[in-house]
Order: structure tokens, then sequence, then C-alpha cells
């Protein structure tokens, strides 16, 4: 019988085909598409449709992932000829991904709200190649899946929504321990160093299912809770929240105005300036909330109140999702055929009022955020650590500002 | 580490708490008509001119260089309808009246932005249409648009 984990690595195959496909697209001129067909397949498909497997398991895309099967690939690699690999990332590799990945995070939404990145051929190449080089890179100097844990901002970003996903891997009850008989649970090596026959945090697994081939742990279903976060998610949840501020503010009217008003002050030449200022807003503001929240529920746990920002950013982040699909999802397929097939093709005809209301769509998105709320306040309890309002105050007050936005005759050209 | 004693929720909180979100999403719809209008910026522009900086400088090229824009095709697919006679009319069109499909359409940006980019080489009209046609020629139905001489 096949193993998981082979299984695994057969998907990895197939979405890295995907990829490369993507990628080779991406290098040349649409002829008949409206845009970069390599460039918006990743990012208005692939991209808003990954979160939703949060849903079922918080890092399940890492069991599919390419780059994930890049790190594998070098690491086996490397046993032979890179002796000099550390066995598992120190403190330093540690302290730096708690910087980098909340960073990132805020460097990848300038990239779409000024650069365009949604629409440009040769940065999606450049990002991707970044990544793919960085995978492969600390898997050189690192055994295991050092980027994957440490530096991966959709891969962190997917282990924050891992709190609110219905499945993870359990350990097998009673732990496995040294002491097995032969016929017990085999040798392994968990990539995401951790020590899956005494606990697997959801916020690291990255599915590779060794630990399931080796009879170690088993899937078992969960009910959505908010995790206790270390200081580095914490800042990620936060900026993530921000992030996602920015770009639910970019999908409404009130993004033109504002961008209008900016170039009014600053002048007509500052128009990157203006939006990539966005993210760092948003993420200011994010903090601003969780800083007004500290203080007037004179709590002392900001980690609590980043914790409790999760399910709002998962909320926001499915919403936003949901958006692009709706306005962009089926142009982007359609250019994708028309550039791969020879079907017969008039063109496109975009709304002339880019803005517009999709009732059930608003619905869809103020459940999501009704969602995050009842969440919080019914789960709230068991997160250790998180004060009776903390946590109450934190999803109310970013639940109303999201919903505020999502209000908002949104973008349908994404 | 002590689980802290968390107070029940009572029925007057969770009002209070609808009454936030419903007073914000009041909030935020009347936010909302803002930039709906057709009210035109300091410089001339209509608000959804600023939805990307591509669609920006488009629009501005469309209101500096309208003769060149007016004498080449667009070939979004727009040239289905009958408004459409040429790439300028994506942006505005020949009474000044501003049109928001440039700004959704990134063939059109881009068509606007490559006929800037070979007006400044020192291309003339004639050279711009050919390479415009021959780059773009494929992606949609055509405008009608007179050749150039």
């Amino acid at each position: 019988m096949t193993s998981l984990a082979t299984t695994s690595r057969l998907l990895q195959l197939a979405t890295g085909i995907g990829l490369a496909t993507a990628l080779l697209l991406a290098l040349r001129q649409p002829v008949r598409a409206e845009a970069n067909v390599g460039a918006t397949a990743i990012w208005l498909l692939w991209w808003p449709v990954v979160p939703f497997l949060a849903l079922l398991a918080g890092r399940l895309w890492c069991a599919v992932c390419p780059l994930a099967g890049l790190s594998d690939l070098v690491d086996r690699a490397a046993r032979r000829f890179a002796p000099w690999r550390r066995r598992a990332p120190g403190r330093r590799v540690q302290r730096v991904g708690a910087v980098w990945l909340p960073v990132a995070i805020v460097l990848l939404g300038i990239a779409f709200l000024a650069l365009e990145l949604e629409m440009s051929g040769p940065m999606t190449i450049a990002v991707v190649g970044l990544f793919a080089l960085g995978s492969a890179g600390m898997a050189l100097a690192i055994r295991g899946r050092a980027w994957c844990r440490y530096a991966c901002p959709l891969g962190a970003t997917l282990g924050l929504y891992a709190s609110l996903g219905r499945w993870s891997l359990r350990p097998l009850s009673p732990p496995a321990g040294p002491t097995e008989t032969p016929s017990g649970p085999r040798l392994f090596r968990c990539p995401a160093y951790l020590n899956p026959r005494h606990s697997i945090d959801p916020l690291h697994c990255q599915f590779c299912a060794r630990c399931l081939d080796a009879g170690a742990a088993q899937i078992s279903p969960r009910r959505p809770s908010l995790f206790v976060l270390g200081t580095g998610e914490a800042a990620l949840a936060i900026a993530l929240a921000g992030v996602l501020a920015a770009d639910t503010l970019r999908m409404t009217p009130l993004f033109i105005t504002y961008v209008g008003a900016m170039l009014d002050i600053l002048g007509p030449a500052y128009y990157r300036l203006v939006v990539a200022l966005l993210p760092l807003l948003g993420t200011l503001a994010a903090a601003l909330l969780v800083g007004a929240i500290i203080v007037s529920t004179r709590s002392r746990d900001w980690r609590g109140a980043a914790a409790a920002l999760v399910p709002v950013a998962f909320a926001a982040q499915l919403g936003l999702s949901l958006q692009h699909l709706a306005g962009s999802g089926w142009p982007t397929l359609q250019g994708l055929i028309v550039e791969l097939l020879p079907v017969p093709w008039e063109g496109h005809l975009p709304p002339s009022e880019a803005y517009s209301v999709m009732p059930f769509l608003k619905a869809v998105q103020f459940g999501l955020f009704a969602a995050a709320v009842a969440l919080v306040v019914y789960r709230r309890r068991r997160t250790q650590g998180l004060s009776g309002n903390t946590g109450l105050a934190t999803v109310s007050a970013g639940s109303a500002a999201f919903a505020g936005l999502f209000l908002l005759p949104m973008s349908l050209a994404c | 580490m002590a689980v802290p004693v968390i107070p029940a929720i009572s029925r007057r909180r969770v009002s209070r708490l609808l009454v936030i979100l419903t007073l914000s999403a009041a909030a935020g719809t009347s936010l909302g008509c803002t930039g709906q209008d057709g009210s035109l910026s300091s410089e001339g522009l209509p608000r959804y001119a600023y939805r990307t900086e591509t669609a920006l400088a488009s629009y501005r090229y469309a209101v500096a260089e309208p003769d060149l824009l007016s004498k080449l095709p667009c070939y979004c697919g727009c040239g289905q309808l009958p408004e459409f006679l040429n790439l300028r009319d994506c942006f505005v069109d020949a009474n000044g009246a501003f049109n928001a499909h440039g700004a959704n359409c990134q063939t059109c940006i881009d068509e606007a932005l490559d006929a800037k980019r070979l007006h400044a080489e020192g291309h003339s009209v004639a050279e711009i249409r050919q390479m415009i046609d021959r780059t773009y020629q494929g992606r949609g139905k055509p405008t009608n648009t007179p050749p150039v001489d």
C-alpha cells in the first residue's frame, strides 16, 4: 500500500508541474487573454482558494506544496554532500524568523497593493523564485523544512488559522515512547522539528504524514478554538490583520477617495508611495487596536488579544477571497482557456462600474464575521491567559471595523 | 498558570455588541457613498481613474493625447459595442466625457501605456498603430477605427 508520505510527494509533484506551467506562462506576453495568464492564475485563482483548505486543517496546503517538496528533495540530496548542515535551527534562526514573518506579510501586502503583483509576470516569477531559493537554500544549511517552519509567510499564516481547522494530527494515545516493541511505531524524523510522539502543535504541523506512516499519530477531529501565541506569532497575527484591512479598504470606493486626496497633498508622482503606506498604516491601526484594548481591559496579555484577532483575520481573508473569486475567478479562468485552447473568442467586456453589492456574497461575508465573534465568545475561556473581556473586546472591535468596510460596495475588477 | 475566572456574558453585553456592530455598519454604508459620484479630482480626473497606478497613468495620457489614442483601435473586445470607436473612447469620448471602462480593463491600460512609451521614443503615429496592431491583434474584437495614412 502506498504510504501517505508518498501520496503527499506525488501531490507535491503534481502541484509543482502546475506551478512550473504557470511560471512558463508568466514569462510571455498574453496572446488572447486580457492580462498575463501565469501571474493571474497564481494570484487570482490559486491564492484565494488556499485559505479555504485551512477550514479542513491549518497547514494542509503544506502537504501538497511544491516548495515544501523542493525542500525535502534538497534535504535528501544534501545528506550525502553537505555534512556541515545543522540538525535543527538554532535560536538565531528562530528569532530572525519571528521578525521576518510579520515583515514578509507586510512586504507581500505592499507588492500586491502598490506594485500590482497579481498582474505582473516578471514580478510573479521573482517572488516565487525567491521563495524557491529560500526553501532550497535553507535545506542546504539546516536539515528538515526550516524554510517552511520559520520563513514561509503563507505557511505561517495557515498555521495561525490552524486553530480554526476541523482536523489536526494527534499523538496516538498512550504516547509511544522509546520502549516500543519492534512491532510498534517506526523511527522517523519530523521535518518541522516537532516531537509527534508527545505533542503535535497544529501551528507548525505541515502534514508531511511521516508520523502517520510510522504509526505514531492519528488524524483526529477538533473543535475550533484560540491558540496561545508566542511573541512572533502574535506580531504576525497583528500584521496579518492590518494587511487584510488595507486590502479590504483597497476593494472599496474609499480607496480611490484616499488615493485622490493623498495625491492632492503629495503630488501626482507619489502614487506608489501613497498605496505602499496602506499595509503599514493598517498594521499600525491593528497594533493600536490591540494596545487600546489591553489598556481598556487592564489586561497585560497582548498576545491573547492578538490570538483573538486571528478569527477576525481569517473571516476577512475568506471574505476577501470570495470577493476576488467572484470578481476575477471566471475572467481569469476564461483567460487561461482562450490562451491555451483554440476556442472562439470575441474579447472581454469589463463591468463599466467596478464597485457593486452582491447581497448573497455580503451575507456570507457577514456570516464569517459573526462566526468569528461567536467563536471567541464561546471558546475564549479555553485560551490560557486570555482575560475575560480582552478577547471579546478584540474580536468585537476588529469585526466591527472589518464589517464596516465589507458593508461598502466592493470591487469586482480586482 | 492559573486560569482566570471569567464572568458570564450578560444579554446586555451581547446587545451592546450588536448595537456597536450595527452602528459601525451604518457608518460604513454612509462612507461608501464617497467615490461613487461623478465628481472630479483636483487634477480633473474621475475618481475611478485612481484605482491603480497604471489606470491613472492611462487616464492622464488619454487626456493629454486624445488625438493619438483616437487613431488606435482597442483590442479588448469593446469593439462589440457601437459606442467604442477607438482606444480613446475607453477613457474619454470626443466630447470630453470620461468612461469607466478603461479603469477596469488591463488591455486598454496596456495599449495606452504602450502608445505612450512608443510616442516618447519618437515613433510616428503610423508606426505606433502598426506596433499596437501587431501586439494586441487577437485579444478581442477590435473597434472599427479607420486606418492611419
